[in-house]
Formats: C-alpha cells, sequence, structure tokens
C-alpha cells in the first residue's frame, strides 16, 4: 500500500436522532493518490466536517471503511493532521510552543526538536515571532502558525477544513498560494475542503462535489489545468462558474467543459 | 477597560461625591437626631492617632486588629482554595464523583457564610478555629463550581489537537483542559477572596474573639466609639481593593493579559 494514499470505501455515516438515524454522509467511494491535493467542495452543512472527523480518527464510519496508507482508521493519530477554520491555538503557549506541541512525540532531545522548530518556523516565514504569543498575531499569520504544527506532526496526510474561509481575501490568496508550495515542496497528500468554488478550482487536482446534507458525491472532477493557475485567468474563470452550477445550488445546465476523472469511481451504484 | 485619562477624573469625581454624602448624613443626624455623627476630617485625625499607636481600641493596637482579621481571612481563604480545588480536581478525574459533588457544592455556595454559625459552633465550639471554618466554606464553593465550568468550557478543537499529538489523559488535563479552564478558574478565585473577607468581618462580629475589624465595629455599640467605627469600615474597603486589584491584578497580568486570555 502506498503511503499517504486515502481509501474511502462506501463510508456513510448518520446520527442518531430523534426519530430514526439521520444520515449525514451516504456512500462515499474514492481513492485519493499520494501526494494530491484533493478538494472537497460543497454547500455549508452538507458533512464536509464530518468527513474529515471521520478521516481524522474522532467518529467511526457507520457505514464502509476508510483506509490511509492501507491501514484502517480507528483512532485519531499524528499520521493524520487536522487543520481547523479558526487557528485553535493554544493562547497561553508563545508560536514556538505551539508548533513544538507537535513536534514533542517524534523529538523526545532537546537539541533536534529546536532544530526541527527553526526549520518549521523558516517554512512558515515566522521566525522573527517564535515568541510572541497568538493573540499578538494577525489572523494570517495564526493560522500558518497552525499549519505548522500540523506539519510537525509530519503526517501523512494534512487535512484541512476550510482553514481560510475566515480570513480576508487577500491574505487567503497568499495562504492558498504557500500552501501549493507546501504541497509541492513536502509531497504530503492534502484533503481541502471548501464551500468556495474560487479556491476549489484554483487549489484542486480533483474537486469532490458534494450535495446538500446527506452529502453525496454529485461530480468528481479532474481539474486539466496545471499548477502554477493564474489567478483571473478566462480558463480558470470558467471552471469556477461550472462548478457553481455543478454544485446543484443553481438551475441552469453545466456546460461539459470538465472532464469526469473516472465515472465509476464516484458514485458507486 | 477606561483610558487613563478618563478613569483618573471619574475616580476624583466619585471620592467628592462621596463626601458630599458623608458630609450631608453627619449634618442631618447632628440636627435632627442630636447624635455625635463622626465627620471625615474628625476620623482622619482620629485615624492618624491610631496610626501612630497614640490610641488604642478596646485595648489593642490598631495593628494588632488588622493583624488578626488579616489572618483569618489568609487561613480560610487558603484552606477553602485549597479544598475547593481538591475537590475539583478529584471531580475532573472521577467523573461519577463530580456529578455527585455539583449539586452539593451548589447548595453550599447557596447558604450565606454567617447561618453555618449553629454547625460550626457544634463542631469546634466558638473561638479562632470557628470564623476560619466559616470563612473557608464561604470560600470553597465559587473555586469548585468555577474550576468545573472553565474544564466544561474547553474547546473541542482544543482535546482533539492534543489526541492528535498523541498526548495522554494526564499530559492532556494539566498542559490542555487546566491552563484553558483558567480564566475561569481567576474569576471563581476572586469571587472567593470578596465572599470570604466579608464573613471574615461578619463572623468576627458574631464570634468575636476580642480582637478584629468586624469585632472593633461591632463594640463600637457599647463604647459608643463610631469613629474608630468608621476606621474599621475603612480599612476593610482598603483591604478587599488591594486584594482585587494589587493580588488578582497582579495574577491577571502574568497570565490572562500576557496570554490574551481576558474574558
Amino acid at each position: 500500500m502506498k503511503r499517504g494514499e486515502v481509501v474511502l470505501e462506501h463510508v456513510s455515516h448518520a446520527y442518531p436522532g430523534s426519530d430514526g438515524a439521520v444520515s449525514v454522509i451516504d456512500n462515499l467511494h474514492v481513492t485519493i493518490a499520494p501526494g494530491e491535493l484533493f478538494c472537497v467542495l460543497g454547500p455549508s452543512g452538507c458533512g464536509k466536517t464530518t468527513l474529515l472527523k471521520l478521516i481524522a480518527g474522532f467518529a467511526k464510519p457507520t457505514g464502509g471503511r476508510i483506509l490511509v496508507s492501507g491501514e484502517k482508521v480507528t483512532g485519531p493519530g499524528p499520521e493524520r493532521a487536522l487543520v481547523f477554520q479558526q487557528p485553535q491555538l493554544f493562547p497561553w503557549l508563545t508560536v514556538a510552543a505551539n508548533i513544538e506541541r507537535g513536534l514533542r512525540r517524534r523529538f523526545h532531545q532537546t537539541a533536534p526538536r529546536r532544530k526541527k522548530l527553526v526549520e518549521l518556523l523558516d517554512l512558515i516565514g515566522l521566525e522573527a515571532f517564535a515568541d510572541h504569543y497568538p493573540h499578538q498575531l494577525s489572523g494570517g499569520m495564526q493560522q500558518r502558525v497552525a499549519l505548522a504544527r500540523a506539519l510537525a506532526l509530519e503526517p501523512e496526510v494534512l487535512l484541512l477544513d476550510e482553514p481560510f474561509t475566515a480570513l480576508d481575501q487577500l491574505i487567503r490568496e497568499r495562504l492558498q498560494d504557500e500552501l501549493l508550495r507546501l504541497n509541492r515542496e513536502l509531497g504530503r497528500t492534502m484533503l481541502f475542503v471548501t464551500h468556495n468554488t474560487q479556491e476549489a478550482a484554483y487549489l484542486g487536482n480533483r474537486i469532490m462535489v458534494l450535495s446538500q446534507g446527506p452529502a453525496r458525491v454529485t461530480r468528481l472532477l479532474r481539474i486539466p489545468l496545471p499548477h502554477p493557475r493564474r489567478r483571473g485567468d478566462e480558463k480558470l474563470w470558467r471552471l469556477e462558474r461550472e462548478l457553481y452550477l455543478h454544485c446543484g445550488c443553481c438551475s441552469e445546465t453545466p456546460d461539459l467543459y470538465l472532464i469526469p476523472a473516472n465515472s465509476s469511481e464516484g458514485q458507486s451504484p | 477597560m477606561l483610558s487613563f485619562a478618563k478613569r483618573y477624573p471619574a475616580r476624583g469625581a466619585a471620592a467628592l461625591l462621596l463626601l458630599l454624602i458623608w458630609y450631608s448624613v453627619a449634618f442631618y443626624v447632628r440636627l435632627a437626631r442630636q447624635a455625635e455623627f463622626p465627620l471625615p476630617q474628625e476620623t482622619a485625625t482620629a485615624f492618624l492617632r491610631l496610626l501612630a499607636n497614640q490610641d488604642k481600641i478596646l485595648d489593642h493596637s490598631l495593628y494588632a486588629h488588622l493583624g488578626a482579621s488579616l489572618e483569618r481571612w489568609f487561613m480560610g481563604y487558603t484552606a477553602g482554595v485549597a479544598w475547593g480545588l481538591g475537590l475539583g480536581l478529584a471531580g475532573a478525574m472521577l467523573p461519577g464523583m463530580g456529578r455527585t459533588l455539583a449539586p452539593l457544592i451548589s447548595v453550599i455556595h447557596l447558604i450565606p457564610g454567617l447561618a453555618w454559625i449553629p454547625i460550626a459552633i457544634l463542631l469546634v465550639g466558638i473561638n479562632q478555629r470557628t470564623a476560619i471554618l466559616l470563612i473557608s466554606l464561604t470560600a470553597m464553593p465559587p473555586v469548585v463550581l468555577s474550576l468545573q465550568q472553565g474544564l466544561k468550557a474547553t474547546p473541542e478543537e482544543f482535546i482533539m489537537l492534543s489526541r492528535m499529538c498523541g498526548e495522554g489523559p494526564g499530559r492532556r488535563f494539566f498542559k490542555v483542559q487546566l491552563p484553558a479552564a483558567l480564566p475561569h478558574l481567576i474569576t471563581g478565585l476572586r469571587l472567593a477572596l470578596a465572599n470570604s473577607w466579608r464573613v471574615v468581618v461578619a463572623s468576627e462580629m458574631v464570634v468575636g474573639t476580642g480582637l478584629g475589624l468586624g469585632y472593633t465595629i461591632m463594640q463600637s455599640r457599647w463604647t459608643l466609639d463610631y469613629t474608630t467605627a468608621f476606621i474599621c469600615i475603612g480599612l476593610i474597603v482598603v483591604c478587599g481593593l488591594l486584594a482585587e486589584h494589587g493580588f488578582f491584578g497582579m495574577l491577571e497580568k502574568v497570565t490572562l493579559r500576557r496570554w490574551g486570555m481576558s474574558r
């Protein structure tokens, strides 16, 4: 089995409700390749966050199974690091100490841990802020620290739950570019959840479009544009438009500009 | 928080208002009831004489009374906080115990400090320990309740992060949940301090043992030394303010405000 591969096998999830189980995720069946930047696009409240929690191991799917690097997910672990919409840094720890929390597991000795810490600070460009407390940083800087803390775990898969949604547009675009750079440099699998069509079109190698809850795959699309993509490019713009139509919030029929990645894979019969 | 430019004039105005009320009440009482209501300047002079140890109150110096009250407060508060923290931590580690204790603590919290007097007297008689028992009983509930509340309010994401980092329950409790609960806990400690200070003074009025600011105030009924009573009331206020702003102000400065956690 390949390191960093994520396999969802007919994954379903339901919560117990007052009148029977409430289905949140319905039969997701997809394989995410190692190193891929895989976007999950869907309207708010469609079960995207639940999907990430299942992969992270904080809940067990009620149907099907999830394999990461060939192993069945049974609980949370550092090989599947989750980044939240809000940075969620520990406010009582400095930037350096926050990142070190992620390093402690693999580096028991201080000297190598420090070395790795400096590398990570350098990677996110915040060396000068190592001794600052989170509240002294801007939202974008905080989210970078959160990314570094997740990367400190050396995860095989990085699970990103709308990490840039709370940021203003200029910062969001910069962090999107940084994420692409990290994906390229570190070669880690990234599962990026968003409700923003623009973001999905700009980032994704493939995009899985989910329907309003329970989450079903309505489309699984491969984006035919190579990275780096140019913002404002006409093809990208058309892609966004089609993604918007594919989301099913609109009654127009999408033109078939996008090439289905693998029609049999997206939705099992 | 108010800016300095706004805070100081406001405080000056408040002090002037206080003096105005004091004089009005004093003159009203002197005219209408022909009683010697102490005036601010008389109180100030008497206070200076007490400070210089030229006068005594009930055969003891002002310092002895103040010291006795502060000692009771310190001992009662420390004891209350110690078993408050102990019960709170035990309740957090053993959820069943926490659920059993919670209603009991809430009930104790509702009982005014002085209402414990019969029980305290039955338990330890009338002596120094009575006051300390009363004080610690008032200080304990806010500590337990605030700790429980703070632990419950720990963001779910913090717990998830800790589990992702592979931290065990012990480390998670002390390195994530407890620091996350700190803003609540400090509020609880603060409440406990204010509550217990009130009980110090009140308990001295009832189980008076010859020394203490509360005891002195109560004795002015018989000695008719109202000026001294006024001085003691003033000292009680000053001690409360110093603890509130001095001690907790500093504690918050090195923790919550430094971390941007103030609520």
